[in-house]
C-alpha cells in the first residue's frame, strides 16, 4: 500500500488568504493591542486632551505676587492670603496665625476667587414679574428699577398711610449700616432691619448683669475647658471657621464639648458627648442642669450670693425644684441620671461655658431658651469670666453718620403688610431670612429691591435684583464678629473688577434718592470708611495684626490714620484691648424679678406639654447647613456635590426606623406637606437623625426654580420666628 | 489550515505589540529642539562652577524663579565668550535683540497643579536630581517631546510608555507626587496641589 500525504496538503484555495486568515490577523491585532499601552495611553492623554480645549480659560502665567486682604463672604473676617498671577488671583489660603478666627478659610472662602464666573452670578440689572406658572426673569436698564424706587419713595412721603420704607440690611454694623438708618430718618415711618444675631441676641440677657456701659458680649472659647452647645453649629457654620477646630486641637490635654441637639449634626461627631434632645425642649434640659447645680450646691463661690438672692424669689424656687430631674427627662427624652451626670461633669471641668444657636434665619429660639442657657452659664460662673461670657466695647463708629437716626427693628416687630418699599442689602450671603417672613409684612402694593450678586432666596419676594460687586470686587468693611470677645475691624480689598453694570447698594440708594428729590445724598463710601479708621486709631488701644508678616503689633505703633488705613488696605485686623473683667459687676440680673420667672414658667410649661405627648406625627425641622459649601465654585462644585458632604438643596433625611415604617426608600422622590404647604423632596435615610424628625437642610445659595426654602412649610410663632411643624410625608411613586 | 490561520493570529498580535510598544511611543511624540543649546555640564563644571541655583533662583519672597531669564546669560554673555554655534545663536538672536529665549520646560505641570519648589527644595531639602534627574551634568539639551494628543511634555509621564518608572527621577505624574509622599509619610490632600 502506498502512502501519501496528498490529502493532508492543502487545497490552493486553502494556501491563499481568506477572510478566515484576515479575521483572526484582526484578531490576533486586537489581543495584541490590549498588551500594549496603545489604548490605554491614547485614552489618558485624550481624556487630558478635552481639558485643554482652547476655549477654556486657563490663569495666566507670570510671576506670582502674593497680596493680602480679608474674607467679606460672612462676618467671620478671615485673613486672607491671596497668590496672584499679575492681577488675577488664583488661589486663596488662610492665616493660621491670626487671632481668634485662626482663619482657617472655608470650602466657600477657599474658592471665592471663582464666584464672579459662577453661573448663579447676577451682572445685569433684572426685573422679576410673577406670573400665574411662577415667576419670569428679564434683563432691564438700571434706570427703570430707579425710577420704580424713586416714584414709591415719593409716593410714600406724599402719603405717610402708604406705608413703611424698610431697609432689611443683611451684614450690619458696617459704616453703610449706619448710612441706612440716617437716610430712613428722612421717613416718618422709616424701618430699619437687621436680622437676628442668635449669638449676640443670647448673649444680651447679660446687659444688666455685667454692667450697663456693654450692650454687646462675646465668647472667649479660646479659655474654655468645657462647651456646652445648645445646638450651635461649631462644626458647621458658626463663628469663624478655625476658631473651634483650633479650640479642639488644643484641648489634647483635657476639655470637653457637649453637643445637645436632636440631630447627629458634624458637631455632635466631634464632641465629647452628644445629649439627643427633642426639638424645643433644649430651654427645659438646661434648666433642669441649673436645678441639679443649685439643688447640690455646685455652683462657684463667687456667684453663691447670686444664686441665694435668686433662691429667695418664690418663683424662682418653686420653678427649679419642680423640675426635677425625671420630669425634664419625660420632656426632653434624656434619662435622669445622664441629666444629673452631665450637671456634674459641666462644673467639674471650668471655666466651661454654655452656647446656644439655632438654624439660620429667625430661628427659633425664644426669650426662655436665652433665659434658660443664660442661667445655667450664670451657675457655671461663666459670666464676665475669662473662658465664659466676656463684655466687649462696641465698634467705633464713623463720625460721619447721623445720631439720629433710626433703630434697628426686628421684623417680629413690624405689623403685617406694612411695608411699601423693601430694599434688601444681601451682601451677606447666608443667614437669610425667610421670604414667607417677609412677604407677611409687605403692604399690598409693595416693591421689593434686592441687592445682591447672586439670585438669593429673596427672589421669590423681589421685584427687581440689582447687581452688586462681590467679596475681592470692592472695598467692604468686616465689622465685628458675632462671637468675637473683643471689638475688631478690618478691610476687604478689591482685587477683581466688578460687571460694568454692578453699583453698591450705597451708590443705588443715592442715585434713587437724587431721582427722587430727597434731601439726602449718600456719602462718598471710601470717606465714611476713613471716617471710621480715623475713630478706630483714636481709641488708641488695642492691637492690629498684620497679615503679610504675621504679627501683632499695638496699635500705637501706628503714627496716624492715615497709616492704619493703609495697612488695612493691604490686609490687617485691628483688635479692641479686652474689658478689664476684674472689676466688674454682677448686679442688676434679670433673673432677681418674678417676672421673669413667671415668664419662663408659663413658656416652659408650654414646651413640656408638647415635648411630653405621645409623637403622632413627624416633625419638620430645617435645619442651618453652612452656607459656604453651597457657593461652591463652578469648578470644584462637582466635586463638592458628588461627595456629599454636605446635604443638598432638596434632601430631606429621616431616620431609619421611620423610613422603615412608612415604607420610604433612600433617594425616592416625596413631598413633604405641613398645614402651610408642599415640598419636593429626595428622601435620605440617615441614622443620624432622630425616630420622629424630618430634617431638611436650609440651603442659601444659589438658588434654581425649583427650589423652595423649607422654612416656608413650618408654623410662625408670635414672635415672627419659625418653628418646627407637624409633618407627613408623601411618597410620589405610590 | 489549523496552522495558517493560527499563525494570522500570532502574526497580528506579534505586529500590533510592536506597533504598541515600539512605533506607538515614536509617532505620539513629537521631537522639537529648544531653541538654544545649552550645556549644563560646561556651566557646571570646573571651568565655570556654577551651581544649580545660580540661574535657578529662589526669589527673595521665598518663591522659585524657575526657568532664567535673559539677565542670568547677559551677565557673561553680552560678549561673546567663545566660538562655540550655540553661543553665536544666543548672541545674535536673543542677547543682541534683547528677547527672552522660549525655552520648552521638560516638567511644565497641567494648569491645574500647583507645586511649590520652595516647600520640597527649602523644607524638605529634597535635591535638584530627586526630581530632574542629573539634567545638570548633561552636555547638550535635549529634544523636547511634545504629546501630540495632550500637549504635556514627555517627562511627565516618563520615558518608558508603559508609565514605569526606571530612575527616581523618570515620570513626574500625580501617581509618583504620591508615592515619594508616601515613601516619606507626607500628608496627602486634593487641595495641596489642586488649589
Amino acid at each position: 500500500m502506498k502512502l501519501t500525504n496528498e490529502a493532508a496538503k492543502p487545497s490552493a484555495s486553502q494556501r491563499n488568504i481568506n477572510r478566515r486568515h484576515l479575521l483572526k490577523f484582526v484578531g490576533g491585532s486586537a489581543l495584541g493591542t490590549l498588551f500594549t499601552p496603545l489604548p490605554w495611553k491614547v485614552l489618558d492623554d485624550a481624556t487630558i486632551w478635552t481639558q485643554n480645549w482652547s476655549w477654556i480659560p486657563v490663569p495666566p502665567r507670570g510671576e506670582t505676587i502674593i497680596r493680602y486682604t480679608t474674607c467679606g463672604l460672612c462676618p467671620a473676617g478671615c485673613g486672607v492670603r491671596v497668590r496672584c498671577i499679575g492681577s488675577q488671583p488664583i488661589s486663596l489660603t488662610g492665616l493660621p496665625d491670626q487671632p481668634i478666627g485662626r482663619s482657617a478659610l472655608c470650602p466657600g472662602g477657599l474658592v471665592a476667587h471663582h464666584l464672579p464666573y459662577h453661573p448663579g452670578r447676577v451682572s445685569h440689572p433684572l426685573r422679576i414679574i410673577k406670573t400665574q406658572r411662577g415667576s419670569e426673569v428679564r434683563q432691564i436698564p438700571v434706570d427703570q428699577a430707579l425710577e420704580a424706587i424713586s416714584q414709591t419713595i415719593a409716593d410714600v412721603r406724599s402719603d405717610s398711610s402708604a406705608g413703611r420704607v424698610a431697609i432689611l440690611d443683611m451684614l450690619p454694623g458696617r459704616s453703610v449700616s449706619l448710612v441706612y438708618r440716617e437716610f430712613l430718618s428722612k421717613f416718618s415711618n422709616g424701618v430699619y432691619l437687621a436680622p437676628v444675631d442668635d449669638t449676640q441676641h443670647a448673649l444680651t440677657v447679660f446687659a444688666g448683669i455685667a454692667g450697663k456701659e456693654y450692650s454687646e458680649f462675646g465668647v472667649d472659647l479660646e479659655q474654655a475647658r468645657t462647651v456646652v452647645s445648645f445646638g450651635t453649629d461649631l462644626m458647621e457654620g458658626w463663628g469663624a471657621p478655625g476658631r473651634v477646630s483650633h479650640l479642639l486641637d488644643s484641648w489634647e490635654d483635657g476639655g470637653r464639648l457637649i453637643q445637645i441637639e436632636p440631630r447627629y449634626s458634624k458637631t455632635a461627631a466631634m464632641a465629647d458627648s452628644w445629649l439627643p434632645v427633642k426639638p424645643g425642649s433644649e430651654p427645659i434640659l438646661a434648666l433642669s442642669l441649673a436645678a441639679v447645680i443649685v439643688n447640690e450646691k455646685l455652683y462657684p463661690p463667687e456667684v453663691g450670693s447670686l444664686v441665694a438672692q435668686i433662691q429667695g424669689i418664690p418663683e424662682a424656687r418653686t420653678l427649679l425644684d419642680e423640675l426635677t430631674p425625671e420630669r425634664a427627662a419625660q420632656a426632653c427624652g434624656i434619662d435622669p441620671q445622664t441629666i444629673v451626670t452631665t450637671a456634674r461633669e459641666i462644673v467639674r471641668q471650668t471655666p466651661a461655658l454654655a452656647l446656644i444657636g439655632g438654624a439660620p434665619g429667625e430661628s427659633g429660639n425664644q426669650r426662655a431658651d436665652h433665659l434658660a442657657i443664660g442661667l445655667l452659664n450664670l451657675l457655671m460662673g461663666a459670666v464676665g469670666r475669662a473662658g465664659g461670657v466676656v463684655p466687649r466695647r462696641s465698634l467705633p463708629a464713623p463720625a460721619v453718620a447721623s445720631s439720629s437716626d433710626v433703630p434697628v427693628t426686628r421684623l417680629a416687630g413690624v405689623p403685617d403688610r406694612s411695608i411699601r418699599l423693601l430694599m434688601i442689602d444681601a451682601s451677606s450671603l447666608g443667614n437669610s431670612i425667610p421670604a414667607s417672613l417677609i412677604e407677611a409684612k409687605l403692604a399690598e402694593k409693595s416693591l421689593v429691591v434686592t441687592f445682591s450678586s447672586f439670585q438669593t432666596g429673596y427672589s421669590s419676594i423681589s421685584d427687581y435684583i440689582l447687581p452688586t460687586p462681590l467679596y475681592l470686587e470692592s472695598l467692604m468693611e468686616v465689622p465685628t464678629a458675632s462671637d468675637s470677645p473683643v471689638a475688631s475691624y478690618a478691610l476687604s480689598a478689591p482685587l477683581l473688577t466688578a460687571p460694568a453694570d454692578s453699583l453698591t447698594p450705597l451708590e443705588y440708594l443715592g442715585r434713587a434718592a437724587s431721582q427722587a428729590v430727597l434731601d439726602w445724598s449718600a456719602p462718598d463710601a471710601e470717606a465714611l470708611i476713613e471716617s471710621r479708621i480715623q475713630a478706630v486709631w483714636e481709641t488708641q488701644q488695642g492691637t492690629v495684626f498684620v497679615y503679610s508678616e504675621e504679627t501683632t503689633k499695638p496699635l500705637t505703633d501706628f503714627a496716624s490714620a492715615a497709616d492704619l488705613a493703609q495697612a488695612l488696605r493691604e490686609g490687617a485686623c485691628w483688635y479692641d484691648s479686652p474689658v478689664d473683667l476684674a472689676n466688674l459687676k454682677l448686679s442688676g440680673s434679670p433673673y432677681l424679678t418674678a417676672d421673669t420667672w413667671d415668664r419662663l414658667r408659663s413658656d416652659l410649661d408650654q414646651r413640656i406639654e408638647v415635648t411630653s405627648a405621645p409623637a403622632s406625627s413627624l416633625v419638620l425641622m430645617p435645619f442651618g447647613t453652612s452656607f459656604m459649601a453651597t457657593l461652591a465654585s463652578p469648578l470644584t462644585g462637582k466635586l463638592t456635590s458628588e461627595s456629599r458632604l454636605y446635604p443638598q438643596a432638596g434632601d430631606a433625611f429621616i431616620s431609619p426606623s421611620d423610613a422603615a415604617r412608612l415604607g420610604v426608600r433612600e433617594g425616592e422622590r416625596a413631598e413633604i406637606e405641613t398645614a402651610r404647604g408642599r415640598l419636593p423632596v429626595c428622601m435620605r435615610i440617615d441614622s443620624a437623625i432622630m425616630p420622629g424628625l424630618i430634617c431638611v437642610p436650609i440651603v442659601e445659595v444659589p438658588v434654581s426654580a425649583a427650589w423652595s426654602d423649607p422654612r416656608t412649610l413650618c408654623e410662625v410663632g408670635k414672635d415672627g420666628a419659625w418653628r418646627g411643624t407637624p409633618a407627613s410625608i408623601r411618597r410620589l411613586n405610590v | 489550515m489549523r496552522v495558517h490561520t493560527h499563525l494570522a493570529f500570532i502574526l497580528g498580535f506579534i505586529l500590533m505589540l510592536g506597533i504598541g510598544w515600539w512605533a506607538f511611543p515614536l509617532a505620539l511624540y513629537e521631537k522639537i529642539d529648544q531653541p538654544v543649546q545649552f550645556s549644563h555640564k560646561t556651566h557646571t563644571g570646573e571651568n565655570v562652577g556654577m551651581a544649580c541655583e545660580d540661574c535657578h533662583t529662589f526669589r527673595e519672597d521665598g518663591s522659585f524663579g524657575g526657568i532664567p531669564t535673559m539677565d542670568n546669560c547677559t551677565g557673561c554673555h553680552s560678549e561673546l565668550q567663545g566660538t562655540s554655534a550655540a553661543e553665536k545663536v544666543l548672541f545674535e538672536e536673543y542677547i543682541s535683540k534683547n528677547r527672552e529665549i522660549p525655552w520648552l520646560v521638560y516638567s511644565r505641570q497641567p494648569e491645574n497643579v500647583y507645586f511649590s519648589h520652595v516647600h520640597h527644595v527649602k523644607l524638605a531639602e529634597i535635591d535638584c536630581e530627586r526630581c530632574h534627574g542629573p539634567h545638570g551634568a548633561s552636555e547638550a539639551l535635549p529634544p523636547y517631546e511634545r504629546n501630540r494628543i495632550s500637549g504635556y511634555s514627555r517627562n511627565i509621564w516618563g520615558q518608558s510608555i508603559s508609565g514605569i518608572r526606571t530612575a527616581p527621577w523618570d515620570g513626574m505624574k500625580m501617581d509618583d507626587c504620591e508615592s515619594c509622599h508616601a515613601d516619606h509619610n507626607v500628608g496627602l490632600s486634593c487641595m495641596g496641589c489642586h488649589k
